[in-house]
C-alpha cells in the first residue's frame, strides 16, 4: 500500500512523500507523531451500494417532473450510477 | 402559528447570536466588517482560540477545499478563503453542532454542498471559488435560525415533511407563513454579510430573484440539487427541486460538465465521508 498524498507536520515540512510504500517503520512512527489518518492509494468501499443509490434517485426524482433540464440531470446521474457499478 | 411574516423577521433579526457561537465569533463577526482590519489582525484573533484555530485548519485541509492537508497556519488558510468568505467560513465551522442537534444530516448535505458549490463555481468559471464554496456551507443557515427560535414549532415541520410526503420548504410556508431561506437571509442581511452571499442564502431556492450574485445563487441552487440527487446528508427533505433552467444556462454548463462534476463529488463525499469538526 502506497501512501497517495504527502504527510506535513504542523509547519507544513513533508514527512513522508506521495508514493512511498506504507511500511511498519512509517506506521510505527506517524503513531508516534500522533498523525491518526493519511491518504492511501486504492479506490475506497462505495458510499452507497448499487440498489441505495438507486433508490435515492427513485425517491429524489419523484416530485421533480419531467421538464427537458431534469430529464438530463437524471440521465446523466443514471449514468454516473452505471459507471461506479457497471450496466448490471 | 398566528404571527405574521413580519413579525417573524422582527423576532429573527432578534437573535443576535446564535447560542453555540463562542464569543470570540461574535466579536469576529462584528471586527471583520471594520474596514480597516487586515486579514492578518483577523488570524491574530482566531489564533488566540485553540478550538477556533482547529477548527478552521480543519475544515481548510478537508476534501471539501481543494488543498486538503497542505494548509499549516491559521493565516494561511485566511488568505486563501479571502477577506470576503471569512465571515462565512468562521459562521459555518461554529454553527457544527447546532447543524447536527437541528436536523440529523443537515451538516453532512451542508459540507456536501460546500463541494459541489467549488466544483460547479470552478467549472462555471467563477472567480472566488472560496466565497462559492463558503455560500453552500451555510445556504441553509435559515433552517438552523428557525429550529432555535421556534424549536418546537420546526421539529413538527420536520415530522411532518416525513409522514406527508412534502417538501420542507412548502410546510415551512404553511406554519411559518416564511422559508428558511428568507429566514436566513433576514439574518445574514442583520449580520452585515456581503451582498452576495446575503442573495446565495436568500434565493438558493429562487435563484431568477438575485440581483447582485446571478451566478453565485446559480451555483448555490444548483450545489443544493446535486447534493441531494447524490444522497449525502439530509436537509429535512429527500426530493429534488427541480433546477431552474435560467439559473443552468447563466452557468453555461454542458451535461458533460455535470458528469464531471458528479464524478469528483463521488471521489469527495468518499473521503470525506462522517467530516466532523
Amino acid at each position: 500500500m502506497k501512501i497517495a498524498r504527502p504527510v506535513v507536520n504542523a509547519a507544513g515540512m513533508v514527512l513522508f512523500g506521495e508514493g512511498m510504500e506504507l511500511t511498519e517503520g512509517i506506521l510505527e512512527k506517524l503513531a508516534s507523531l500522533n498523525i491518526e489518518s493519511i491518504y492511501v492509494e486504492g479506490a475506497g468501499e462505495p458510499r452507497l451500494s448499487r440498489d441505495e443509490y438507486l433508490r435515492t434517485m427513485e425517491v429524489a426524482f419523484s416530485k421533480a417532473g419531467d421538464d427537458e433540464l431534469t430529464t438530463a440531470l437524471r440521465r446523466v446521474l443514471q449514468e454516473h450510477i452505471n459507471s461506479l457499478y457497471g450496466e448490471g | 402559528m398566528n404571527r405574521s411574516a413580519l413579525e417573524i423577521r422582527k423576532e429573527i433579526e432578534g437573535l443576535s447570536s446564535l447560542p453555540t457561537i463562542p464569543p470570540v465569533v461574535t466579536r469576529l463577526l462584528e471586527i471583520v466588517d471594520s474596514e480597516e482590519i487586515s486579514i492578518k489582525e483577523i488570524g491574530d484573533v482566531i489564533s488566540r482560540d485553540q478550538v477556533l484555530s482547529a477548527r478552521v485548519l480543519k475544515i481548510v485541509n478537508s476534501p471539501i477545499y481543494g488543498f486538503p492537508g497542505r494548509i499549516s497556519s491559521v493565516s494561511q488558510a485566511l488568505m486563501l478563503i479571502g477577506l470576503s468568505a471569512i465571515k462565512g467560513m468562521l459562521l459555518g465551522v461554529s454553527i457544527f453542532e447546532i447543524m447536527q442537534k437541528t436536523m440529523v444530516g443537515l451538516w453532512e448535505h451542508s459540507i456536501g454542498a460546500a463541494a459541489a458549490a467549488r466544483l460547479i463555481a470552478s467549472r462555471a468559471g467563477l472567480k472566488d471559488v472560496e466565497e462559492a464554496s463558503v455560500a453552500g456551507l451555510i445556504h441553509d443557515i435559515g433552517k438552523v435560525v428557525l429550529g432555535i427560535r421556534y424549536t418546537e414549532e420546526y421539529r413538527a415541520v420536520l415530522e411532518r415533511t416525513g409522514e406527508e410526503q412534502r417538501y420542507v420548504i412548502e410546510l415551512e410556508r404553511d406554519v411559518f407563513g416564511v422559508t428558511h431561506a428568507q429566514a436566513g437571509g433576514w439574518i445574514a442581511q442583520k449580520w452585515n454579510f456581503p451582498v452576495n452571499l446575503v442573495e446565495a442564502i436568500g434565493y438558493h431556492h429562487k435563484p431568477a430573484l438575485s440581483r447582485e450574485a446571478g451566478r453565485l445563487v446559480s451555483v448555490v441552487h444548483l450545489s443544493d440539487a446535486v447534493v441531494k440527487m447524490m444522497g449525502f446528508g439530509f436537509s429535512g427533505d429527500p426530493y429534488l427541486h427541480p433546477v431552474e433552467r435560467k439559473a443552468w444556462e447563466l452557468l453555461g454548463l454542458t451535461e458533460e460538465d455535470l458528469r464531471e462534476v458528479l464524478s469528483e463529488m463521488e471521489d469527495t463525499l468518499t473521503e470525506t465521508g462522517s467530516f466532523e469538526l
